[in-house]
């Protein structure tokens, strides 16, 4: 259970930082990201003290480490299911008979 | 243990930075660099350095391995898709080549992927954290779009700019009716 709970705040954190480059790379002047960043953080900052707790003889960088990179297994673990969906919708739609384009 | 596995995190980071910045809008020249900067990140997460933990190791070879069929994967898709009739107009050599590319991929993925228990509990696990976390960004979204604008309130027309537009709207519509007489 402890596996479950550390790969649930792994993803958690994997997810915050991923918002929050998101929301620095993709800044321009007519976004206000600050609430965005500011809600993430935490988010991120609780997955990793709850990891922490899991993994009481690690720092919290090192905590951080070994459960994000898990969760990252994880995420390529279930990347060919996303693949064979796509794969799927696509082979509907090239199979696909279209009428004549609207003049 | 060396401080360079910060090495691997930093690609990781730039791969996720890049592609953010390639999807900005046209507007933003900053959307130029971002498939420069995913190319980067790549190159960088593809040589894992000393210095990484096991369960970093064991990210980078998966990450690896996956790669070899992704990246094909992801050109075949798109080829495919732009060959498609998705807007009624069917390109046939684009379709094979594209769905050559994701069959050959998708074989390449089907002997390296080795689904178990083990694996679905962690990406249960793993889409559980990514929903809650998404799901907290939705109601920051929310709560950030619920704000008053900094602008603050538009102020009303002086009267001289009434008089200027209330000018400008009737001389179009004299015109109009000018040229509907006509």
């Amino acid at each position: 259970m402890s596996d479950f709970i550390a790969i649930f705040c792994g993803s958690l954190v994997l997810t915050s930082l991923v918002i929050i480059l998101h929301l620095i790379a993709a800044y321009h002047p007519y976004h206000n990201p600050i609430p965005l960043v500011v809600s993430s953080t935490m988010v991120m900052i609780c997955g990793v003290y709850a990891t922490s707790l899991l993994n009481s003889d690690m720092t919290y960088i090192e905590a951080m480490r070994e459960s994000v990179s898990v969760s990252i297994s994880s995420i390529i673990d279930i990347v060919p299911l996303i693949y064979i969906f796509f794969t799927l919708i696509l082979a509907k739609v090239s199979v696909r008979k279209r009428g004549p384009m609207p003049q | 243990m060396t401080d360079w596995w910060i090495q691997w995190w930093l690609g990781l980071a730039l791969l996720v930075s890049g592609y953010s910045m390639a999807r900005m809008g046209p507007a933003f020249d900053r959307s130029k660099f971002g498939f420069l900067l995913v190319l980067a990140g790549l190159t960088i997460s593809l040589f894992p350095p000393h210095g990484l933990i096991a369960s970093e190791t064991i990210a980078s070879e998966d990450l690896i391995t996956a790669i070899y069929w992704m990246v094909p994967g992801t050109i075949g898709l798109y080829i495919a898709a732009s060959g498609a009739p998705i807007y009624f107009i069917t390109n046939p050599t684009r379709l094979i080549i594209g769905w050559l590319l994701i069959l050959s991929s998708g074989a390449m993925m089907l002997s390296s992927w080795a689904p178990d228990l083990g694996k679905a509990t962690s990406a249960i696990a793993t889409l559980m954290g990514v929903v809650m976390a998404l799901l907290i960004h939705i109601i920051a979204i929310r709560f950030t779009e619920s704000l008053p604008s900094r602008d603050g309130v538009t102020l009303p027309l002086e009267e001289h700019e009434v008089k200027h537009i209330s000018s400008i709207l009737s001389s179009h519509i004299d015109q109009k009716e000018v040229t509907s007489d006509e």
